[in-house]
């Protein structure tokens, strides 16, 4: 029989499942391609238009730039490794989606950005901080240090690494 | 075990919250003090993972009072911060419970 604390109860349940969703997988992201090719996904040309935040069942985009969305999408892809800058650098210029990103578009200036190794540094501090704007719009007390993870080494190299639940989501056409 | 603080200024009703929690297994501390000032409360809201408030008491300034609760949980360290439920036993009015929505507080009616 229930009472007239069971919706306590069951609120404090429900709160429970999303701590443990938070500690073990981090926040929930979903990223956007757009200019997909027919039956393809992830391919090469494809853009990634945007990315968003997705905190009990709402979309929060983050504010980022076109650099900075293809750094988190590639720190997502290769997310059961630290990557220092100087791999995350060489794995981007190796990958084919990002050295044709957007080309799709067919835009004569192209929708392209190279990651040097030396601006990965600065380019995880403002993922960071367009995390920490979108947790503090959602009223998500996280720090966005736990989801940008920076992972020591044995000598002075750091490696990073996304922790948080990623899906990619894809668009045949220029709409989103 | 996960560590849940609940802030109640009605004793009894906080002991009935607490040994409904206690029955799950979690570790309840109940407060019935309201000052975020105090460092018993800071250091409860530091190692807590859930945070349960009664807001019955309308003549209370919940909103400024759970803004305070966020921020003084705040961390930075390798642990999120507690998530908070709200509970009351009277009815409040939608823009209360949006402005909770709007905090990342989920909220509560007890029948």
């Amino acid at each position: 029989m229930r009472d007239s604390l069971d919706p306590v109860v069951d609120g404090v349940d429900l709160l429970l499942a999303e701590m443990r969703g938070l500690k073990s997988q981090g926040p929930q992201l979903r990223i956007v391609h757009r200019f997909r090719e027919p039956g393809m996904v992830c391919a090469p040309g494809e853009e990634i238009a945007i990315v968003y935040l997705v905190y009990r069942s709402k979309f929060y985009p983050l504010r980022l730039s076109l650099a900075l969305r293809m750094l988190i999408d590639y720190l997502a892809k290769h997310s059961h490794f630290p990557q220092s800058a100087s791999q995350i650098e060489a794995g981007m210029r190796a990958d084919p989606f990002y050295v044709k990103h957007g080309t799709n578009a067919m835009l004569p200036t192209g929708l392209k950005r190279r990651i040097s190794r030396s601006a990965v540094k600065e380019y995880v501090k403002r993922l960071r901080l367009a995390l920490e704007l979108a947790f503090r719009d959602v009223g998500l007390n996280l720090d966005p240090r736990q989801v940008i993870v920076s992972e020591p080494t044995v000598m002075n190299e750091v490696g990073y690494r996304l922790k948080a639940s990623v899906e990619w989501f894809h668009c045949s056409t220029q709409t989103i | 075990m996960p560590r849940v603080l609940v802030i109640d200024n009605d004793q009894a009703h906080s002991t009935e919250i607490a040994d409904r929690l206690r029955a799950l297994h979690l570790t309840v501390v109940a407060f019935r003090e309201l000052s975020t000032g105090s460092s018993i409360l800071h250091d409860e809201l530091s190692a807590c993972d859930i945070v349960v408030v009664n807001v019955s008491d309308a003549s209370q300034p919940w909103l400024a009072i759970l803004r305070r609760l966020l921020e003084a949980s705040a961390r930075h360290s390798s642990q999120p911060a507690p998530l908070f439920l709200c509970t009351s036993r009277i009815k409040r009015d939608p823009q209360f419970q949006l402005e909770l929505e709007r905090m990342g507080v989920r909220f509560v009616y007890e029948r």
